[in-house]
């Protein structure tokens, strides 16, 4: 019950935020950040596995929600709504990557093999997440993580992926049950 | 056990989001055995980066605030545009409704002064006699009656 009248007090603070931000004031944005901006970070890190991507599209993702400010239905769940934008940025980047590796290849295989060095790598060399967590896919990876390290419940899940709370509630249990069974075979 | 594998199989082999969200909330979710099989949060909270272990997110600030800076000015001059274009178009429509109400809106009074001269009847007769005529212009119509009569000789009553 505390929890529940928690998260209304947040979620009207936030409220009160965007107000302020709609009037002009930056300061109330500035807050916004700091309140959300490490949460969002971390959920692009995670998503994207690279620190300059997860800071652009973090950066990208404020940027978008200051310019929409107007248009966020003050009824909902403010936190949801930059969840979902710092998703979609992360989704924009993923495919952009995608895209240029597919253009790379075709390149290498249209060309001279040896006027092509490796492929320039767009993520970065340290890896950042565990090589188990890769083999999610990334709808199943944010479901995982906003359950897991954020709390979120499957209709929340639900709220930032656009899609039904079964939707989410499958997308976190095949995760679970994926990371279950490569767990114990890295441990057999 | 039996009743686990049925429906792990029964889940897997059926691919529709509903059906298979049925499944966890009826049998996946509940059973111990099943349970066992998922990672749980605390393992997988492990594996991911959390807030706070990656750099500090502070150094993001200034550069955001010169982009958002930069933003609110791009707004206001689209605002002004905006306004620039609206008052442009309001004025161009008052200009063309004004042409149209003077050339050939209600305004525009239809006199009756030279309707003879637009409609003119040289001759008419009525059973083979010169007729009388009479136009009537009935007032703010545009309808024109043409009467005709009988022209009718008076004899002088006798005395």
């Amino acid at each position: 019950m505390a929890g529940v009248i928690e998260l209304k007090k947040t979620e009207m603070d936030d409220n009160l935020l965007v107000r302020g931000c709609l009037q002009g004031r930056k300061e109330e944005f500035k807050q916004i950040f700091e309140r959300y901006g490490g949460k969002l970070m971390a959920l692009a890190l995670n998503l994207l596995q690279n620190h300059e991507d997860a800071e652009d599209a973090c950066q990208e993702a404020f940027i978008r929600a200051y310019r929409n400010l107007e248009k966020f239905d003050s009824q909902k769940s403010f936190k949801n709504w930059l969840y979902a934008i710092v998703y979609n940025r992360c989704l924009d980047r993923l495919r952009q990557r995608r895209r240029f590796r597919d253009f790379y290849t075709k390149m290498k295989r249209e060309h001279a093999p040896s006027s092509f060095g490796p492929a320039p790598s767009l993520s970065s060399e340290q890896p950042l997440i565990k090589d188990v967590l890769k083999k999610l896919r990334p709808k199943e990876r944010i479901s995982l993580f906003l359950w897991a390290s954020e709390g979120f419940t499957s209709d929340e899940v639900a709220s930032v992926l656009k899609c039904s709370p079964s939707t989410a509630r499958v997308f976190i249990f095949k995760a679970r049950k994926k990371i279950k069974a490569l767990l114990e075979k890295e441990n057999v | 056990m039996f009743k686990c594998k049925v429906i792990n199989f029964l889940f897997f082999s059926i691919p529709l989001k509903h059906w298979q969200d049925f499944l966890i909330r009826r049998h996946l979710q509940r059973c111990p055995l099943c349970q066992k099989k998922l990672a749980s949060a605390e393992e997988v909270r492990a594996m991911f980066v959390q807030e706070g272990e990656s750099e500090s997110i502070a150094s993001l600030w200034p550069a955001l605030r010169i982009k958002l800076g930069k933003e609110e000015r791009a707004k206001v001059s689209f605002r002004r545009r905006r306004l620039a274009w609206m008052m442009g178009a309001a004025g161009l429509i008052a200009v063309v409704a004004a042409f149209l109400w003077l050339s050939i809106g209600p305004g525009k009074v239809i006199s009756n002064e030279g309707a003879s001269e637009r409609f003119q009847i040289h001759y008419l007769k009525v059973g083979s006699m010169p007729a009388r005529t009479y136009l009537f212009k009935p007032y703010g119509s545009k309808m024109i009656f043409i009467w005709a009569e009988k022209e009718i000789s008076k004899e002088e009553p006798n005395d």
